[in-house]
C-alpha cells in the first residue's frame, strides 16, 4: 500500500513538473510573440509618414507602395495570428527593404532630412525586429521540440498543444551585412 | 594595426638603444641577486653546523632558520627587481603602446577600478583581494578605451582550516564604448560543459543565476560560449551574426578563455593569462627582440579588438 502511495505520488510530481515546464515554454512564446508584436505595431506606424514623404518623388514604384499599405492596412484590420503575421512581415520586410534601396536612386528624396530621419528609424526597427523574430523562433523551436519529443508529447496532445510556426528569415538577414557597403552608400 | 616588421624597425630604433643600459642593471642585479643567495646558503649551513652541536634537538631551529634565509632573499628579490621593473616598464612598456598608437597613454601603476570590474558583471563572486597594474587609456579609431591587468582572488579556507587564496580573474581586463544604451545585462562565458555534454549542457545551464539562458542560432559560437541575459531580445540585438563570427575569430587569434558582457553603453571584455603581464624577467636577457614582440602581442591583444569587432564602425547610434 505504502509502494503504491509513493509511486502515485512520483507520478502526480512528475505531471506537474511535465505540466508547468509545457506551459512555461507556451508562455516564452507568447511573451517573445507580444514583442515581435510592438515592434511590428511601431513598424506600421511608420509607414503613413513614409509614404506620404516618398510617394510623390517615387512615381515608379507606386505599385509597390500601394502594396505596402495594403499589407498594413491587413495587419491593422483586427485579430491577426501570429501565423498570418509572420507572412504579413515576410512581405513587409522584402517590400520596405526595395522601397529603401530605390531611395537611392532619387538624390532629392536623400538629400531630404526628413527622409533621411524614417529611413534611421526604419532601419533601427529592422535591427530589432531581426532580433526579436531570431528570440521568437528559438522559442517557437524550444515549443515544437516540447510537444513533439516523448514524454512531454502525451500531456502535449491532451492539453490540445500544437505546432508553431517560426518567422521566416529573408535572405538578407541571413548573410552577414556587408558593413563597407552600407557605410559606401 | 602595427606590423610585426614595423615593430622591429622601431624596436631597434628606439628601444634597443636604451634597453643596453637596461641589460647593463640586470646583470648586476642578477649577480647581485646570486651572491646574496651564496651568501645565505653559506650562512645557512654554519649555522645549521652549530646549531646541530648545540641544541639537543635542533629541527624546529633550523626550519626556522631556513625559513629566514628565504625571507631575507625574497625581501632583498622584491627590493632589487621592483626597482628594475620600473625602469624597464618607462623605456619598453611606455613605449610600446607610443607605437601602437592612436591616443592611448600608459600608467604603470594605474588600474581598471574594482567598481568597475563590478559593474561588468562578469565575475559575481565576492572579492578579498583586487591587484592589478599596467593601465592604458585613450581612443583606438575613434572609440574609448582603457584596460589593465587585474588579478581579483577570493580567501578560502582549507581541510584543516587553512587560509589560501584563489584567484577569479587574471589577465587583461578591456573596456570600450559600444555606441549604445543597453536596457538589459548580456553576458558570454567560455562554454566548458556544451563540448561533454552537448545539447543536454542546456538544461543544466538554464538553472544558472546569471540570467536567462540564451540560444544562439550559431552552432560553432554555442560550442564556444554560453550566454545569458536580462533580455533575449536585446541578446540578439547585441550578439548579430557577424559579432558573433567576429567573436569567434578573436578568441581564434589570442588562443585564450574570453568573457564579454554588454552593460550600460560598454563592452567588457576579459582575456584570461596565467602569468602576470608586462613584468620583465630578471634571469632572461632584456635586449631579445623575442621578449619585446610578446609584449607586443599582448597590447595588440586589447587594440585589435576594437578593428575585430568592428566597434569602430558605429552601426548603431545613440540618438
Amino acid at each position: 500500500m505504502q509502494s503504491l502511495l509513493i509511486t502515485l505520488v512520483i507520478i502526480v510530481l512528475i505531471m506537474t513538473f511535465l505540466y508547468n515546464f509545457l506551459i512555461s515554454k507556451k508562455n516564452q512564446v507568447e511573451n517573445i510573440y507580444a514583442s515581435v508584436d510592438a515592434l511590428l505595431k511601431k513598424r506600421f506606424d511608420l509607414i503613413p509618414s513614409l509614404v506620404a514623404t516618398v510617394q510623390e518623388a517615387m512615381k515608379h514604384e507606386k505599385s509597390t507602395l500601394e502594396e505596402i499599405t495594403a499589407l498594413r492596412s491587413q495587419a491593422m484590420k483586427g485579430k491577426t495570428s501570429s501565423n498570418q503575421m509572420a507572412e504579413i512581415d515576410s512581405k513587409l520586410s522584402s517590400l520596405l527593404g526595395s522601397i529603401m534601396v530605390a531611395v537611392e536612386d532619387y538624390p532629392e528624396l536623400k538629400a531630404n532630412e526628413n527622409t533621411l530621419n524614417l529611413q534611421h528609424s526604419l532601419n533601427e526597427i529592422e535591427e530589432q525586429l531581426s532580433a526579436a523574430r531570431r528570440a521568437y523562433n528559438q522559442s517557437v523551436t524550444d515549443y515544437n521540440n516540447a510537444i513533439e519529443m516523448f514524454p512531454t508529447s502525451i500531456l502535449a496532445n491532451y492539453m490540445r498543444y500544437s505546432r508553431k510556426q517560426v518567422f521566416s528569415i529573408t535572405k538578407s538577414e541571413r548573410k552577414n551585412p556587408n558593413v563597407k557597403e552600407l557605410f559606401n552608400k | 594595426m602595427k606590423t610585426l616588421s614595423s615593430l622591429q624597425d622601431f624596436f631597434y630604433e628606439n628601444i634597443y638603444p636604451d634597453l643596453e643600459f637596461l641589460e647593463q642593471k640586470r646583470l648586476k642585479i642578477y649577480a647581485s641577486l646570486k651572491k646574496t643567495a651564496i651568501v645565505l646558503l653559506v650562512l645557512t649551513c654554519v649555522a645549521f653546523y652549530l646549531l646541530s652541536h648545540i641544541v639537543p634537538e635542533p629541527t624546529t631551529l633550523l626550519v626556522l632558520c631556513s625559513f629566514l634565509s628565504l625571507g631575507i632573499f625574497g625581501f632583498v628579490y622584491k627590493m632589487k627587481v621592483s626597482g628594475y621593473a620600473f625602469l624597464f616598464k618607462d623605456q619598453v612598456i611606455e613605449k610600446l603602446v607610443e607605437f601602437i598608437g592612436g591616443t592611448l597613454s600608459y600608467n604603470k601603476m594605474g588600474l581598471i577600478s574594482e567598481r568597475e570590474y563590478r559593474k561588468s558583471y562578469l565575475f559575481p563572486q565576492k572579492v578579498d583581494r583586487y591587484t592589478g597594474d599596467d593601465l592604458v587609456v585613450g581612443q583606438v579609431d575613434g572609440v574609448d578605451v582603457r584596460f589593465s591587468e587585474v588579478h581579483s582572488e577570493i580567501k578560502k579556507k582549507g581541510n584543516k582550516g587553512k587560509e589560501y587564496w584563489q584567484t577569479i580573474f587574471r589577465g587583461l581586463f578591456f573596456i570600450a564604448d559600444f555606441n549604445k544604451n543597453f536596457k538589459g545585462k548580456t553576458v558570454v562565458l567560455p562554454d566548458n560543459s556544451e563540448k561533454f555534454f552537448g545539447s543536454l549542457s542546456h538544461f543544466f545551464q538554464s538553472f544558472s543565476p546569471r540570467g536567462e539562458l540564451v540560444k544562439l542560432d550559431n552552432q560553432e559560437f554555442e560550442n564556444e560560449f554560453v550566454v545569458y541575459s536580462s533580455d533575449q531580445i536585446e541578446a540578439r540585438y547585441i550578439l548579430s551574426h557577424s559579432l558573433m563570427d567576429s567573436i569567434l575569430k578573436y578568441k581564434k587569434l589570442v588562443k585564450k578563455n574570453l568573457s564579454i558582457s554588454f552593460v550600460g553603453s560598454n563592452i567588457y571584455i576579459a582575456i584570461g593569462f596565467k602569468q602576470k603581464l608586462f613584468e620583465p624577467k630578471i634571469y632572461k636577457k632584456v635586449t631579445s627582440f623575442d621578449e619585446v614582440r610578446y609584449y607586443f602581442e599582448v597590447l595588440s591583444f586589447a587594440v585589435d579588438i576594437v578593428k575585430h569587432l568592428n566597434l569602430d564602425r558605429k552601426i548603431w547610434s545613440k540618438r
